[in-house]
């Protein structure tokens, strides 16, 4: 960050300035109408889209940026990502009284904030879970993200993918099967580590 | 001790079919019939209950990259949008001798307006449920209704309006020496002076004329003529349906910040005031689909909407934070 001004030769704040503003101008409008699907808000995705716009215009000040749209959009899928996560938080526990949406808020209340202990006991099998949804076939991948974390039903996700609705069954069961491998293979077969059953480890 | 074999394929049954109850609790449309089939299966062995909830285990653990995974899906689906976006631009170029895509027309007079002519190119725009009232330097009108997009590009010989989303009414001047064309990215619309309506939604456009003469240009087929209370729709693969009649009071009912139906599709009226709307209704319940709807709404007023409909056809509405779901009341 000190570096910037150590001669490289360059001006990145000028010429990386122009090519975020244009590339802001040149994305503004699909950015802010695809949050506001997402969020079903105009507003949030305004928030959002300019939150991105600003984080990535003060990286440009000192940095060199190779491909602005990329990061854009890099920036405003990581704050939508958390702020859609934090919603859902908010909605599973305010909003659904029934048993089952209960029991899954305080899942996702202690996976969110395990115990030290729970996270070290689990961090191993965390790391191979993701190593193994990440190393699923794409449309697989994409379908068990959509399903677990965007909350689509399997005929939403059928659509956005464009393949019919019992592929994404068969997705869905070979990303379990993937986490059930890569479990198994870490050694600490699925030992039921359930970070949301704290009791069971006292 | 649970000593697991890593060969899954050759695998316990259990683990099997805890997958496939899992895939299927994920689906969000499994029946009253398959949870009991499914609590039949978990009460009847340890080695069930063992395998789904070590399944849910994993899940959870999964869970702690939620965050990361979800961002990278987003990211995906950003850079598929604006891929999309940039080939939509790009064939529309090769089509251009057709006269035909809007998109294209965008990006060639960009390039050169913004070289050249800066203030002869100009863009309007609404939001959600927002309305516009354009007047334009030859005397036409345009009224934009909800989350639509024009530009403007005027010269000495012609005059030419893009519609790249939404719906616009048009008020135009006559001119006989510059014709004046309203483009889409399936349509080309031209009049000499009469006053009409494009929308284009899903890619789909309609032309709807309320004075005058209108030829509509569809991508693909035969040139229409259109006169006073007719419409043709043009969908996204540019052919064409057969012109035919509407009722104006209907289709241009947002003009005045309406939306009125008769005997309409509730699913159709729910699509059609989401147009206006932040947060969308939604129906809890396929069937509801096809309850007939007639009458008015203020487009302006998502609330009043909702009352209406709740009251009709006596359903329950329940706000969350990104919808409101219309659903038939729960038999206590």
């Amino acid at each position: 960050m000190a570096d910037v001004e150590g001669g490289k030769g360059e001006i990145p704040s000028c010429a990386d300035g122009g090519a975020v503003d244009r590339a802001i101008r040149r994305n503004d409008r699909m950015l802010v109408r695809w949050l506001a699907r997402k969020f079903g808000d105009i507003e949030t995705a305004r928030d959002i889209a300019q939150s991105a716009y600003l984080r990535v215009w003060r990286y440009a000040q000192t940095q060199h940026i190779d491909n602005v749209q990329a990061l854009i959009f890099k920036t405003a899928a990581n704050l939508a990502a958390n702020e859609f996560r934090a919603r859902k938080r908010m909605q599973l526990l305010k909003l659904d009284p029934s048993a089952s949406t209960r029991e899954n808020a305080i899942e996702q209340i202690a996976s969110a904030s395990p115990s030290p202990e729970a996270t070290a006991v689990a961090r191993e099998e965390i790391a191979a879970s993701l190593r193994a949804i990440q190393s699923l076939p794409d449309l697989a991948r994409r379908a068990f993200v959509l399903s677990r974390f965007e909350d689509k039903t399997y005929r939403e996700i059928a659509v956005i993918l464009g393949v019919s609705e019992s592929s994404i069954e068969k997705y869905i069961i070979a990303a379990l099967k993937a986490l059930r491998k890569a479990a198994e293979e870490t050694g600490r077969t699925p030992k039921i580590v359930h970070l949301s059953n704290r009791r069971n480890r006292q | 001790m649970n000593q697991r074999l890593p060969d899954d394929d050759a695998g316990d049954p259990a683990n099997d079919d805890a997958a496939h109850w899992m895939a299927r609790k994920l689906s969000g449309s499994m029946n009253a019939e398959e949870r009991k089939a499914f609590e039949g299966w978990l009460s009847l062995s340890d080695d069930h209950r063992r395998a789904f909830a070590e399944l849910e285990g994993m899940l959870d653990r999964a869970d702690a990259h939620g965050g990361d995974l979800l961002a990278a899906e987003f990211e995906r689906q950003l850079t598929d949008e604006a891929e999309r976006q940039a080939r939509h631009r790009r064939s529309g170029v090769s089509r251009i001798a057709a006269a035909i895509s809007a998109a294209a027309l965008v990006a060639v007079i960009s390039i050169f307006a913004v070289n050249q002519q800066p203030d002869r190119l100009i863009a309007h725009e609404t939001e959600i449920g927002a309305f516009d009232r354009i007047a334009l330097d030859d005397g036409s009108e345009i009224e934009l209704n909800t989350a639509s997009r024009i530009t403007v590009a005027f010269d000495d010989n012609s005059r030419s309006v893009n519609l790249e989303g939404g719906e616009a009414f048009f008020n135009v001047e006559t001119d006989r020496a510059r014709p004046f064309i309203v483009k889409t990215d399936v349509a080309e619309i031209a009049v000499t002076g009469t006053s009409f309506s494009v929308s284009t939604v899903h890619d789909r456009s309609s032309v709807h004329v309320l004075t005058g003469v209108v030829e509509v240009t569809p991508l693909k087929g035969q040139q229409a003529t259109l006169l006073a209370g007719d419409t043709i729709d043009v969908k996204a693969d540019g052919s064409a349906t057969p012109v035919a009649r509407y009722d104006p009071s209907l289709i241009f009912a947002w003009r005045s910040g309406k939306a009125r139906f008769h005997d309409e599709r509730l699913g159709n009226v729910v699509a059609s005031l989401n147009r206006y709307f932040d947060t969308p209704i939604e129906l809890g319940d396929d069937s509801l689909a096809d309850l007939p709807v007639t009458g008015e709404f203020d487009i302006r007023d998502r609330e009043t909407a909702v009352k209406a409909l709740t009251l009709i056809f006596d359903l329950e509405s329940r706000e969350e934070p990104a919808r409101i779901i219309l659903s038939r009341p729960q038999p206590q």
